[in-house]
């Protein structure tokens, strides 16, 4: 599977599903036996990072989401957080020119992969994913 | 210890650097992604660019034709057009006459700057020939390939009967099979003595992973007398389990510590990866294991993917994919 979402907490297949009921494809075949192929719940906020990084790397993918909580720090600080770990795939340019836009980030760069990035519960406040359907 | 590898223009690789190396390497990739060619190129640069071994690595894929200078042609990568391969400090070059025909194949040419390795070189300045013998080659580094037929076992078993080493090399091969006590290589064959068995017995009847375990053995405890101390196995899972790779690495980690070897193995599999991840996540062991992966960029270049010890374990922890 070449697509990869990576997702904060445990609730890969809670989003897949808002993803659905917001009109949202989810990959053909991904049912919740299978969810855990195309999801990666880091299960904490302590291990995220460590897991986009790897993911990063990871043989085969060419597009990668990722889905991190503002928290109380809000959704700009948790950018500046992720921006150092994809230093490795993007040039300066690209992450520079990146903004937190409501409907998140999309990186693009010539031969890399696709990497997007939402931030919950909407880009622009903090919270979390848990309160995405307040918005 | 080699500490990077730089090659340009060898086989399908345009340009390919891989830093940092580690001490033992283990290097994944899908099919054609080059990691046979990596070891090739490992083996002729630690040569110093013998024609025995160049000859005998071309023989290995079936593009060796003696006493045909073209037969070179083959190190070069096809498409650039680029008469100069360069592995680290070795370089062969590409002569033509002045009339475009092809005369030689010259090693480290005496007019760029000099490295050590120009003064062992036996090819000189008549360059690669085609003519020499592949049945002894010369090598600088100890080379497991992944087919058994062309590897002289019972050469590299007559310097290890009845030393240390031997203790060494049976060590290794109990971790597949612990009742083998003894072992016997000759030409018409390998014998084992098997704990509790009266009469010896074919290493054939052990199985593909005992026989791996013994190829790791022997290769290790020759690589110690090479030049350049160095270890290359092609497709190291040849046959073994899991629980039986685990027990391999350790061995592999304790004995290239212990006799400052370095180690380039390649794999197609997530065991063998997974269970080196293990072993090199100990602290004993965690400087020394490095993975890459060879794979093509979206331009078809051949690049090295090289994870940290962290990147590996993660992804080993939440199922990525590595290979």
């Amino acid at each position: 599977m070449n697509q990869r979402l990576i997702v904060e907490g445990n609730d890969g297949w809670a989003l897949t599903q808002l993803c659905a009921s917001n009109g949202l494809p989810v990959p053909v075949g991904v049912t919740p036996k299978t969810i855990g192929q195309f999801v990666k719940s880091a299960g904490g906020y302590d291990k995220v990072a460590e897991l986009i990084r790897a993911a990063l790397i990871e043989a085969q993918v060419t597009n990668i989401g990722i889905v991190v909580d503002a928290n109380d720090a809000g959704p700009a600080a948790r950018w500046d957080a992720i921006k150092p770990l994809l230093r490795s795939v993007f040039s300066e340019n690209i992450l520079n020119a990146a903004v937190l836009a409501p409907e998140g980030i999309i990186l693009r760069e010539a031969g890399k992969r696709v990497v997007g990035i939402g931030i919950m519960p909407d880009n622009q406040n903090n919270g979390y994913l848990e309160h995405y359907s307040r918005f | 210890m080699l500490k990077s590898l730089q090659i340009i223009n060898f086989r399908l690789f345009e340009h390919l650097k891989v830093e940092p190396l580690g001490q033992i390497n283990l290097i994944a990739g899908m099919n054609n992604s080059g990691k046979t060619a990596l070891l090739e190129a490992l083996r002729i640069w630690a040569s110093g660019g013998e024609d025995t071994v160049i000859n005998a690595c071309l023989k290995a894929r079936g593009e060796f034709t003696p006493g045909w200078i073209e037969s070179y042609e083959a190190l070069f990568h096809p498409k650039t057009g680029n008469n100069l391969v360069t592995i680290n400090d070795l370089k062969i070059h590409r002569k033509y006459t002045e009339d475009g025909k092809l005369i030689s194949f010259l090693i480290n040419e005496p007019d760029i700057p000099k490295s050590p390795q120009i003064l062992i070189l036996s090819s000189g300045n008549d360059g690669l020939d085609p003519n020499v013998t592949t049945d002894y080659p010369k090598d600088g580094c100890l080379y497991i390939p992944f087919a058994m037929q062309s590897w002289p076992l019972e050469l590299l078993w007559k310097d290890v009967t009845l030393t240390e080493d031997e203790d060494a090399v049976i060590e290794i091969v109990q971790q597949a099979e612990p009742r083998v006590q003894a072992i016997d290589v000759r030409t018409d064959g390998i014998k084992v003595r098997l704990k509790e068995h009266p009469k010896p017995v074919s290493m054939g009847r052990l199985g593909d992973g005992v026989m791996q375990t013994l190829k790791v053995g022997l290769g290790l405890v020759n690589a110690r007398r090479t030049a350049k101390k160095i270890l290359l196995i092609d497709e190291i899972e040849a046959g073994l389990h899991h629980s039986v790779l685990e027990l391999l690495w350790e061995k592999i980690f304790h004995y290239a510590m212990k006799w400052e070897l370095q180690v380039f193995a390649t794999t197609h599999s997530q065991d063998a990866i997974r269970t080196f991840a293990e072993v090199t996540s100990r602290p004993e062991y965690e400087p020394q294991g490095r993975y890459f992966r060879l794979e093509r960029d979206a331009g078809g270049h051949v690049k090295a993917v090289v994870y940290d010890i962290q990147q590996l374990i993660t992804s080993i922890e939440y199922d990525l994919e590595t290979r």
